[in-house]
């Protein structure tokens, strides 16, 4: 069975290209337009990860960790925070450890690498199709 | 005083200087004393006298007791007036220094005693000099403090900044006019002695006195203070210093607070202008990025999918080439790099320039460009590129933000001593919670946002271009569904009027 992530980011074509890379990785990806979307998303079904934006409309992505981060079934999700922002450099650390967030990605990003980033932290062996860029470093926190 | 003393007061010279102090009434009195006593001994000549006198009466004979009576009484009279002039020798001879070598030279009965008094007098005089001396510099010196203190005084008191001062024991010894106002503003509602309200001034009692506990390692501390002022946030920084002896230790301690509202509002329009150039410009990079690795990677097969990334990478990048150009052009016009070239111009000339340049776009929109321009001449002062600008950028938002087939108007009429140029739409409309923020940096309408592209630069640009390069003023009403209309106000008149009319307006101020 594959992993369900939720993708949430108001800006579509990022939720595309996202959803693109990760399907093809063989996950099963949902993506939001905004936060309020991305939470429904989440209490619908059982997901493995959350990858959210930050600057929102309305909700934005750390109001929607605390949600996740307050819901009991949903307390321990990792969530990848995607920001392109460059005020909250200062804050990332502290937001990192308050909301718990598995990672901060800064945009632009590259999706194979954030892709690894999901085998690592679902700590996953690799598939087929990412065993062609096994040997590039996934490891970086951010890919600016 | 002894007179075997008096040598040591030989050196005591009131003649070095011209000055003499009055004679003090206590030395006229010392004068007295001293004369009156060694007149006591002509009373014992009297008395011896009378007693030779009383043994004629005891032989039987007048003459001899007539003749001692009358050698008494004209002793008496003789030591009187010798007395009077001895108290005015040894007066003058406190006036005159030089005198009392004259008298010891002529010699007499009671020169000696005269010496001794005159000599004692003198020191005593001599000192009471050096003493007024003294007192006149000490009282110079003080004065001198005085005026240095009042002018400090002053000088704290004219501070816009609040000061203050406390002694050793933290307690409020001295505050200025600002920290009174700063005190009353805090203490509206309850108030306090200033020596309690201070307190109230956020975090200040802890910084002084942390200061004053580190007086070993630093005498000066700054901190931020937040406190409510009348009802609203205030943010002030303050820097607090010890105040020390000449032995180092700590005698008191001075704050002065300093108001950063406005200092910490810009910082944070700022860091959040920064923010918002950091987002409008790695949201396009990261679609590009996502995309063209995606491509790279052969994560797209289907060739229609790839041609539809490919344009949208297109139009990300047009997205950016045109938000760098707004950038630069509000950085170059605000840094003065562009150069304003002001001319006397008719601005229904510039309006119709720039309607034509954006008829095309309204064209494509099947949207009725509507010219509603003043019959009269509008003579202006402006810098035709420039307002030209700010002209094309509100035609371009109404014709964005204004559906197929819609209406755009440009209006220019003459109110008093202004120029109006007006755009109305009939569009989308922005709804009242935007209008605020409608001319900020980077600020798009959110439900306006994904009706058109844009970089939330161009009103910001108007604005600027408008208000600070031609004096004039920008409005805007609008109601949701129903359209916009911004209203541009400039000072009317060519330039030769302008000047007299601004020259009148000083006048008239």
């Amino acid at each position: 069975m594959s992993h369900r992530i939720i993708v949430c980011d108001d800006e579509p074509h990022i939720v595309r290209a996202i959803s693109l890379k990760f399907t093809r990785a063989g996950f099963d990806v949902h993506g939001a337009p905004d936060a309020e979307t991305g939470w429904e998303l989440l209490k619908r079904a059982p997901t493995s990860l959350l990858i959210t934006d930050y600057t929102m409309p309305g909700m934005n992505g750390a109001d929607l960790v605390r949600c996740v981060r307050a819901d009991a079934a949903l307390a321990d999700l990792p969530v990848i925070m995607l920001t392109a922002r460059g005020f909250e450099l200062d804050d990332e650390e502290s937001i990192e450890d308050v909301l718990r967030l598995s990672a901060v990605v800064m945009k632009p990003f590259s999706p194979r690498e954030l892709v690894m980033r999901v085998y690592e932290i679902l700590k996953l062996n690799s598939t087929p199709h990412m065993s062609r860029y096994g040997s590039e470093s996934a490891l970086a926190t951010s890919s600016f | 005083m002894p007179i075997d003393s008096l040598s040591s007061f030989r050196n005591c010279s009131m003649a070095d200087s011209g000055y003499f102090p009055p004679v003090p009434e206590e030395a006229r009195i010392v004068i007295s004393q001293q004369v009156w006593f060694t007149v006591w001994c002509l009373p014992m000549l009297v008395f011896g006298s009378l007693a030779v006198g009383f043994s004629a009466i005891a032989y039987q004979t007048w003459w001899p007791s007539a003749i001692t009576l009358a050698g008494c009484v004209f002793g008496l009279v003789i030591s009187l007036t010798w007395c009077q002039q001895q108290s005015t020798a040894a007066e003058a001879l406190l006036r005159q220094p030089d005198f009392l070598d004259i008298q010891l030279s002529r010699g007499g009965l009671y020169s000696g005693l005269v010496h001794a008094s005159a000599y004692r007098l003198r020191c005593m005089t001599a000192d009471w000099r050096k003493a007024a001396e003294q007192r006149t510099r000490s009282d110079a010196k003080s004065h001198q403090l005085r005026n240095l203190l009042r002018r400090l005084e002053q000088t704290v008191e004219q501070l816009s900044q609040p000061a203050f001062i406390f002694d050793a024991d933290e307690s409020l010894i001295y505050h200025n006019a600002s920290a009174s106002l700063l005190l009353a503003s805090v203490m509206e509602r309850t108030p306090l002695p200033p020596n309690l309200a201070w307190e109230r001034l956020g975090g200040l009692k802890t910084l002084v006195a942390s200061t004053r506990a580190r007086a070993a390692v630093t005498n000066q501390a700054t901190g931020e203070l937040s406190f409510d002022c009348s009802g609203t946030p205030a943010v002030y920084r303050a820097r607090v210093g010890n105040l020390l002896d000449n032995d180092g230790r700590v005698t008191g301690v001075a704050a002065v607070l300093e108001d950063i509202r406005a200092e910490k509002i810009e910082r944070n329009r700022q860091a959040e202008f920064v923010s918002s150039v950091s987002h409008e410009l790695k949201t396009p990079l990261a679609s590009i990025r996502a995309y063209t690795e995606l491509m790279m990677d052969g994560d797209v097969d289907d060739p229609a999918e790839r041609h539809e990334l490919l344009k949208f990478i297109d139009d990300q990048v047009m997205r950016l080439t045109r938000l760098v150009n707004n950038l630069l052009n509000i950085a170059r016009v605000e840094s003065g790099v562009i150069k304003v070239q002001r001319e006397d111009v008719d601005l229904n000339v510039v309006l119709k320039k720039s309607l034509s340049v954006v008829a095309t776009a309204a064209q494509e929109k099947q949207i009725k460009l509507i010219e509603e321009l003043s019959d009269l001449y509008l003579p202006a002062h402006v810098d035709l590129d420039l307002f030209g600008q700010a002209i094309i950028n509100l035609l371009s938002n109404a014709i964005k933000y204004t559906p197929q087939g819609g209406e755009v108007r440009l209006r220019s009429r003459m109110d008093d001593t202004r120029a109006v140029i007006e755009v109305q739409d009939n569009g989308m409309g922005i709804p009242l919670e935007s209008l605020p923020r409608l001319f900020e940096r980077f600020y798009r309408v959110p439900q306006n946002n994904k009706a058109a592209a844009g970089t939330g630069l161009g009103l910001a640009l108007v604005k600027y271009i408008v208000t600070n390069i031609h004096d004039g003023a920008i409005s805007v009403t609008s109601q949701v569904q129903q359209g916009s209309c911004f209203a541009v106000q400039i000072p009317l008149g060519h330039r030769e009027r302008r000047a007299r009319f601004v020259e009148m307006q000083a006048v008239r101020a």
